[in-house]
């Protein structure tokens, strides 16, 4: 038996409440629709075959079943099944329908033994609510947007309701909620017919984040929305250990805030790399060196004016081997930034940088050993002087082994370099008492010390 | 006579080219990793293996790293080893060998290449670096909370590290001495230096809390960098 195992409930949320005879949707505004969640249990514990589920509006026209599994449906011992009946009318009036669950046969879905209750509504006459600006709304779902305004600030919107109706209408409840969100209307107004009346909500995030709150005007709840955001981060002062910078070096960068943060923040910094000589794309020195990565991140205490760079009070950085222009660039996120938030600094063009220079001797072979970087890219043309034991010179030698370094530099991230130069020569190899060597960039000539050969 | 030479060395002249090598380094994980290029942008290489080496000293004749359980080579030699750290000295003047001392049974042995030989030793005090010389070793223990070299004392010292030809590298209160066999001295303001690694005859890896420096101790040339750390 259907009514011995089958037993109806209206669900506020996900709490249900035992269904009696009659159910009220209350007062819904003119135009509205308002959805009810109903359930079928089955108490039983057996299978029932749900047949029938139907609305049969007895006063107006107003109840429909909005959304439901398709019947005959199958309710396992123990389970539910919901299904959804909405209300909407525009004529103002009451409205009354009756629902109907029950078990028949296929020619009579809706006979034999049904579960049902009475289904009231009234349709009130709706006002209508507009927003002026600042605010924006209310949208289709009913949302009053207020933006976004600086934390400890307030913002006042207007709101007017207009009564369309020809007789005069009592808006109650008036209420406005949320911890953001104030008004100094009353709890209810009466709007005589064909007028509107105005009232203002006044938003104040006392923080930066988002904040939320309800304008109950009757009948309808509308949403209000408001963001609050932190002022922004003073200026940056940046700081770097010396004001030259060149190629092949580390330097430590630290960073301050011009004025104390209004507000705990963070964020990252990162490093990019543009270099001035055209044949390289990049150099993979060229970062922040304790990491090997190109990103930090910084934080900011409220209060303080001293940022950290990886939990640290600075940070070293490597300007790599190549000329060019390296980027400093601050991201606060929310919490933006007063003023600039990056930094350059350029590494010029050089003559080549000497790391170590040495002279050996082989059988029949002169060795000349040179480290150090170009970074213009453009090494290659050199001359060698010799001179014997006593230092006298015995010849110059030009060389340009310019394809040499172009096809070494083609694997390489950088312009670091090992050179061994090596001269064949015939007769004695210990008349040769010493090398200097002239090298030659783009930039300009560097020269080695005199090399003594063993 | 010289026209000659100096005739077939403009000819023939030729060059080779490849990245400088600074050393090899220990990172934060443990891993030996080969550092390439200039000191203030140098670049860390792939690690040798995927595992964690805890004594490793290198030198222009090569490396000799220690695993919890084994000492080995670059070149792929491995042999068995007592467990925990070492100290490692490689011997200049043989080639491929060196001396080893193991602190947790304060064991020593010579490093032949291919084998650990035991020798006998008897410090006379905690062990903290040893250095290769002609025909033996010398090496700097603690002892009544000074760092001793035979009879000599260096003072009181957190690391030590002995370094070819009669230097010595002490970090003790915030700063790293330079001590040359001259009795010169070069002092560096670094803190929390937890111990030195050799990682080539120009370049001694120092590990501090903060990061990984390399300090050249090439005379003349005395400067630290900031070793490339280890992306994660």
């Amino acid at each position: 038996m259907l009514d011995a195992q089958v037993v109806l409930y209206s669900l506020n949320g996900i709490a249900p409440s035992l269904l009696g005879s009659v159910y009220g949707y209350g007062q819904v505004a003119a135009g509205d629709s308002m959805i009810v969640r109903f359930r079928a249990l089955n108490t039983g514990a057996t299978p029932v075959t749900i047949t029938c589920l139907s609305i049969k509006n007895t006063t107006g026209v107003g109840f429909s079943i909005v959304n439901s599994s398709s019947t005959p449906f199958v309710v396992a011992a123990g389970q539910p099944m919901d299904f959804f009946v909405g209300f909407s009318a525009t004529a103002i009036t009451s409205y009354a329908a009756t629902l109907q669950v029950g078990t028949g046969t296929s020619t009579d879905a809706c006979g034999g033994t049904i579960e049902s209750a009475i289904l009231l509504a009234t349709v009130v006459p709706a006002p209508i609510l507009s927003v002026a600006a600042p605010c924006i709304g209310p949208d289709a779902n009913r949302n009053i947007s207020f933006g976004r305004i600086l934390q400890g600030t307030q913002e006042a919107c207007t709101l007017s309701i207009l009564n369309p109706f020809p007789q005069a209408l009592t808006v109650s409840p008036l209420l406005v909620t949320g911890a953001a969100f104030t008004t100094i209307s009353g709890n209810a107004v009466t709007i005589a017919a064909g007028q509107s009346t105005s009232f203002t909500i006044q938003f104040s995030p006392a923080t930066g984040s988002a904040f939320s709150g309800t304008l109950t005007v009757g009948t309808r709840t509308y949403t209000l929305l408001g963001t609050g955001f932190s002022p922004p981060l003073s200026s940056l002062v940046w700081n770097f250990d010396s004001t030259k910078i060149g190629s092949g070096e580390q330097h430590t960068l630290s960073l301050q805030l011009s004025a104390p943060a209004t507000v705990s923040a963070a964020g990252t910094m990162t490093l990019t790399f543009i270099p001035s000589v055209k044949t390289v794309t990049g150099d993979a020195a060229v970062r922040f060196v304790a990491t090997s990565t190109r990103i930090a991140s910084f934080a900011v205490n409220i209060g303080a004016t001293v940022i950290t760079l990886n939990a640290q009070p600075n940070i070293v950085f490597s300007t790599g081997t190549t000329a060019g222009t390296i980027t400093f660039t601050v991201d606060s996120g929310i919490y933006g930034l007063s003023g600039s938030p990056s930094t350059s600094v350029t590494t010029s063009p050089v003559p080549i940088v000497l790391a170590s220079s040495a002279a050996t001797s082989r059988a029949n072979v002169l060795d000349v050993v040179i480290s150090g970087f170009d970074n213009t890219y453009s090494i290659g043309g050199m001359s060698f002087a010799f001179v014997d034991r006593s230092g006298a010179p015995i010849a110059s030698i030009p060389a340009d082994f310019s394809t040499d370094f172009q096809t070494f530099f083609k694997g390489q991230t950088g312009s670091s370099f090992l050179m061994r130069a090596s001269f064949p020569v015939t007769g004695d190899v210990s008349q040769v008492g010493g090398v200097t060597v002239v090298l030659n960039n783009a930039a300009g000539v560097v020269t080695t010390p005199s090399l003594k050969f063993p | 006579m010289k026209i000659l030479l100096f005739g077939v060395m403009t000819v023939c002249a030729w060059a080779q080219i490849e990245s400088p090598q600074i050393g090899i380094m220990l990172d934060v994980n443990g891993r030996a990793r080969p550092v390439s290029g200039a000191p203030a942008a140098a670049v860390a290489g792939a690690p040798w293996f995927d595992g964690a080496v805890i004594s490793l000293a290198c030198s222009a004749q090569g490396c000799v790293a220690k695993t919890d359980s084994a000492l080995f080579t670059p070149a792929g030699v491995v042999v068995d080893a007592p467990p925990g750290a070492a100290l490692i000295a490689l011997d200049p003047f043989s080639t491929g060998a060196a001396y080893v001392y193991f602190v947790q049974s304060g064991r020593l042995a010579r490093w032949t290449g291919s084998e650990l030989l035991p020798m006998d030793f008897v410090p006379g005090g905690d062990v903290l670096s040893l250095r290769a010389v002609a025909g033996g070793f010398e090496y700097a223990v603690e002892r009544d909370g000074e760092v001793w070299i035979g009879g000599k004392s260096l003072g009181a010292a957190n690391s030590v590290l002995l370094l070819d030809g009669g230097g010595a590298l002490l970090a003790n209160d915030g700063q790293v001495r330079l001590l040359r066999s001259d009795g010169t001295e070069l002092d560096f303001a670094i803190t929390g230096v937890g111990g030195f690694l050799r990682m080539s005859n120009q370049y001694v890896q120092v590990i501090t809390d903060a990061g990984m420096w390399a300090l050249d101790v090439e005379s003349g040339h005395e400067q630290m960098f900031l070793l490339p750390g280890v992306s994660h």
